[in-house]
């Protein structure tokens, strides 16, 4: 069998079609595996084009269901196109479909935690507190970073994918994991900070009688609730509220959109209270 | 106050459609709650209106996001609307955003199931055209998936912005000062909201140590959030270079260890 090597641009035009096409597409049912199809019809016409059967079994098993975080995505659909491209047979085909699929939760998780949880953290946090105070240098530093991730990072990750085949799996699970792994600890201590500074639970001043003066009029004491709190601990009840909020979330019954009118119903009542100023 | 022109309705609601398609392709940012709410800031003559307005909802959602699928609150739609019609209102970001923001957001969590669900009709078709070798067919409706995922967040931006200048005066009006109050302590206290998911995520019971740095650092010294994720970034290389310099023990740790 003649072998059919793709040039660097038609790599480039199949990476190009992954980042656009791979969730417009999205659906219950196949998830980005309609997204996948569509961006591998090149690949598919250029290995297979002169080959009915294979290109039929192609369509069909590429057409299954896929879903991965985009970015990790391209390590995926590099190593498929190399794996296809080196043995462009009925096997070759039935092993990258093999390859998508044990590889596709995994990285789904790794991409989630870097590209997902730990970029959204510190780069959202930062970009988000400068934005309450009126100023948008935060959000640009985000967008400095999508854009690293859309012109380095992603072509990189395809790259690395292609050259490396299955090779890559083996080579790299060690230092993803660290990676994974470093990326939680730098978004741990960001949170720590945010829940100090960006929780505000300005505690009020009570005034109580305590009793009658011997003129009769009312004897008030001040009770500085915030000044108590902070001698405890600065920032103690965001901390308190924190940790509350994740047992909570961690319960069956709750989530994220009960979690927060559960937080504007007690910031009311507080409020109404007079605990809170 | 100032009424929307049309025209502004129909540029913010053009970011909108595209926002979501952005954040499903290139992902250059459009969709984040903090830059659609500065252009719709920008378009309506108040761009602090809609830094504060993204800002404070951004908060609720830090790091959260769409994993495997799951619909998360849209933000940024109701962001958007939010802006625009508070900034026209004059009624306060933090407070706006933390009542009728919120409440969008959680309401407009169905409009993105009902786009993935819709998906699916494109999706049968497409198996067909598999059936048939159609490959222009399948491009095609792999594309089409673009007209349920832009309507699900510019129709209720276009509806709302038309329709409802009105409803928000009314509400506004009749809204006792107390509950004016409360909402807007609501827009302190939501952050808390953000970082209980992110701690979800995040390895939390098996690395409480770095919560505990990143708050001490905030709390005790008051040292800026770039200075604390500075710190951060030297523990994390620490941790990236024990890790990579014993692979063997590198690969105990993985996969499970970020499952809780």
């Amino acid at each position: 069998m003649k072998t059919k090597k793709f040039t660097k641009q038609e790599l480039h035009k199949i990476h190009f079609r992954w980042i656009w096409q791979s969730q417009i597409g999205w659906n219950y049912e196949r998830m980005q595996g309609l997204g996948y199809l569509s961006t591998v019809l090149p690949m598919i016409e250029k290995l297979y084009g002169d080959n009915p059967e294979l290109k039929d079994k192609a369509l069909k098993v590429h057409s299954q269901f896929f879903n991965t975080q985009p970015a990790m995505g391209d390590m995926i659909l590099g190593i498929d196109v190399a794996i296809e491209e080196q043995n462009p047979t009925a096997v070759g085909i039935e092993t990258a479909a093999a390859v998508k699929t044990a590889l596709m939760g995994p990285f789904a998780g790794i991409g989630d935690t870097i590209f997902g949880m730990i970029a959204g953290a510190v780069f959202g946090s930062i970009a988000a507190s400068m934005a309450v105070e009126g100023s948008a240098i935060g959000i640009a530093i985000w967008t400095v970073w999508y854009a690293c991730v859309l012109f380095l990072i992603r072509p990189r990750l395809f790259d690395m994918g292609y050259t490396q085949g299955i090779k890559l799996v083996t080579s790299l699970s060690g230092q993803m994991n660290a990676l994974t792994e470093a990326a939680s600890v730098l978004g741990l201590t960001v949170v720590g900070a945010m829940i100090a500074t960006m929780v505000k639970f300005p505690l009020a001043t009570l005034t109580v009688k305590i009793g009658t003066d011997a003129d009769g009029s009312d004897l008030m004491k001040e009770f500085p609730l915030m000044t108590y709190a902070n001698s405890i601990m600065p920032a103690l009840f965001p901390a308190l509220l924190a940790a509350l909020c994740y047992w909570l979330l961690g319960q069956k019954w709750m989530n994220s959109n009960k979690l927060i009118i559960a937080v504007v119903v007690l910031a009311i009542v507080l409020r109404v209270l007079g605990v809170l100023a | 106050m100032a009424e929307l022109n049309f025209f502004q309705i129909l540029l913010i609601t053009a970011w909108a459609f595209w926002g979501i398609i952005d954040s499903l392709s290139w992902g250059i940012g459009m969709n984040g709650a903090i830059l659609a709410c500065l252009f719709t800031g920008v378009v309506v003559g108040n761009p602090t209106y809609g830094l504060i307005v993204g800002g404070t909802l951004q908060m609720t959602q830090l790091g959260a996001g769409t994993y495997g699928g799951a619909s998360i609150p849209n933000i940024t739609s109701s962001g958007m609307i939010t802006t625009a019609l508070g900034a026209t209102t004059g009624a306060d970001p933090v407070t706006f955003s933390a009542s009728i923001g919120v409440a969008l957001a959680a309401l407009f969590t169905q409009l993105d199931i009902l786009a993935r669900f819709s998906n699916t009709a494109f999706q049968h078709i497409a198996d067909r055209y598999v059936e048939e070798g159609n490959t222009k067919g399948i491009e095609l409706m792999n594309h089409l998936g673009i007209i349920p995922w832009g309507l699900s967040r510019g129709l209720p931006v276009f509806v709302l912005l038309l329709f409802g200048q009105g409803l928000v005066d009314t509400l506004m009006a009749i809204l006792p000062q107390w509950l004016m109050d409360g909402f807007k302590l609501a827009g302190g206290l939501l952050p808390v909201v953000g970082f209980a998911i992110l701690l979800r995520y995040l390895p939390v019971t098996k690395k409480p140590q770095y919560v505990i740095l990143g708050f001490v650092l905030a709390a005790y010294l008051g040292m800026a959030t770039l200075g604390v994720a500075l710190v951060g970034l030297c523990a994390a290389l620490l941790v990236f270079q024990n890790a990579t310099a014993a692979p063997a023990a590198a690969s105990n740790v993985g996969g499970d260890d970020y499952e809780d």
